[in-house]
């Protein structure tokens, strides 16, 4: 498989603070990683860093061979990053449907395709960012990525906060997303098995410098080292 | 007196329609970069000025200046944004406004170079000068057509905002920067165009306002305030807060001016006291 993102000795963070310290990673086209790590380890810090919303003070980033570090966010985007965030960050005076139309890129996505997988936001195309249920918003964080037509989405956190029940119909589409589409994943989680479940590789970051690599399958196998790793209750 | 009532809030509309058109692209830069430009006057005096010169030095007809004063403050707009203001977005508060003060006083001093220190005069074409009487009333049938020009202005710039993807690529660039650049809408050429729009507007007003507002080189100045008051009132990067805010303030004025000439031009000043205790961040402003 192709080379599809390098993350080089990475250190970044916000300011003059450094919260990632020498990461590296490689993901090829369509590969699947889970990043695992406790509260405040670096997670989120890590998927911001590749959408340029941090500050890189060392490290090299690159995108199916190009320097990524050089483009501003919105470029990086369109070279590919379906980014989900964890705030979700829903646009409040944008309908469901603009949230759709605004971002699309052409592609295999469309807005027909993501109400194909979110039946629920096409019920909802008229109504407002700010008038979604929990559920509701992260299935148009995810769609709304989509739309991009990315080669590597990023889901950050995707089920935070979400009833049990919403988070067994969200993960059976994310699932499905993850296996069929080709895309590349990457999927920061609370819930570790969920994300090891999903996912191929997985790299565990403590205090923003990565302390374990390897097979999710092999992790998942291996509940003491997981327990040791993530605590996971 | 009740003709005058109706006599006075129909003046107050209608001056309230012209801060508004000068106003709105003030307040969606302010709202969506969060640019304090306090020279935002000065493309309206650039539109006055296309349109007096059009008018008196190349017998262009009223109207056809009109696209023009547009064309020519927006053209300024882009050149300025792409030169001078994009370097400021990062910088703080403080900083633009010395920026965009410097600004003024070079406005002020380049018209004063080139067009004298007088007031320019435009003579309006027949049918918008006398009265139209509707009702048993008069009203000034440039006034009619101040507030008739407004409102196609207004469903236009409502319609795209609302109805195109670039409108909706604005809203979300407004609600949230960072999310909308992260999802590949380049937010600075969003702005660019944007304070396009709004510079050509002001030029527009601009051009509108010389019967009314008058034009001379101190015109940046002189309106600074109400520009700012529009946006502080209506809450900024809202179309909406701005429309209402021009027309209270508008009429506020009109109708404190004539009720109340020992006042006078101090009644906005009260107003725009009481509603910021009352809605501090503006009559339709976001509170974050």
């Amino acid at each position: 498989m192709a080379e599809l993102l390098a993350v080089d000795g990475v250190t970044a963070g916000y300011g003059d603070g450094v919260v990632l310290d020498d990461v590296s990673l490689r993901l090829d086209e369509g590969d699947t990683l889970a990043l695992l790590g406790r509260n405040g380890m670096g997670k989120t810090t890590l998927l911001v860093t590749l959408m340029g919303l941090t500050r890189l003070h060392r490290g090299r980033l690159s995108w199916r061979g190009a320097d990524l570090a050089a483009l501003p966010t919105h470029r990086r985007s369109r070279a590919g990053l379906g980014w989900v965030p964890q705030e979700r960050h829903m646009f409040a005076s944008l309908t469901v449907e603009e949230h759709l139309t605004a971002v699309a890129r052409p592609g295999h996505w469309n807005v027909a395709r993501v109400y194909g997988i979110f039946p629920r936001l096409a019920e909802r195309r008229t109504n407002f960012g700010n008038q979604l249920s929990g559920g509701e918003q992260q299935m148009l964080a995810i769609g709304r990525a989509l739309m991009v037509n990315p080669g590597l989405l990023l889901l950050d956190e995707p089920m935070e906060g979400l009833a049990p029940i919403i988070v067994q119909e969200l993960m059976s589409v994310v699932r499905d997303l993850v296996a069929d589409s080709g895309m590349a994943v990457i999927v920061v989680e609370q819930h570790a098995k969920l994300a090891l479940s999903l996912t191929r590789q997985v790299i565990v970051l403590e205090r923003g410098r990565v302390v374990h690599r390897g097979a999710s399958e092999a992790l998942l196998a291996d509940p003491a080292t997981l327990q040791r790793l993530v605590a996971v209750s | 007196m009740l003709g005058h009532l109706v006599g006075v809030l129909f003046d107050g509309v209608a001056y309230g329609s012209l801060l508004f058109v000068i106003s709105i692209g003030l307040s969606v830069t302010m709202g969506l970069m969060n640019f304090v430009n306090l020279a935002h006057g000065a493309f309206a005096m650039l539109g006055g000025y296309a349109c007096a010169v059009l008018m008196t030095r190349a017998g262009v007809p009223f109207l056809a200046t009109l696209p023009l004063a547009f064309a020519a403050a927006a053209a300024a707009g882009i050149v300025l944004e792409r030169t001078l203001y994009q370097r400021l977005y990062r910088a703080t508060h403080l900083e633009q406004v010395m920026f965009s003060i410097g600004l003024v006083f070079m406005a002020v001093a380049g018209a004063t170079w080139a067009f004298g220190p007088s007031q320019a005069a435009v003579r309006l074409p027949g049918f918008l000068r006398g009265q139209v009487h509707v009702a048993g009333l008069d009203f000034g049938a440039y006034r009619v057509f101040l507030i008739g020009v407004v409102v196609v202005v207004t469903i236009a710039l409502h319609l795209m905002l609302v109805r195109t993807r670039f409108g909706a690529q604005v809203r979300a660039s407004v609600d949230n920067a960072v999310a909308a650049a992260g999802l590949g809408i380049d937010v600075n050429r969003v702005f660019a165009v944007t304070f396009a729009l709004g510079s050509g507007l002001a030029g527009l007003g601009g051009a509108l306002g010389i019967d009314v507002l008058g034009l001379d080189p101190t015109f940046p100045l002189k309106y600074m305030v109400y520009f700012l008051l529009v946006v502080a009132i209506g809450g900024a990067g809202t179309i909406k807060g701005g429309l209402v805010a021009a027309m209270v303030l508008g009429i506020a004025d009109v109708a404190g001016k004539y009720y109340l000439p020992q006042a006078g031009a101090f009644i906005i000043y009260v107003l725009m006291v009481a509603l910021m205790i009352l809605f501090p961040a503006g009559l339709y402003g976001r509170r974050t």
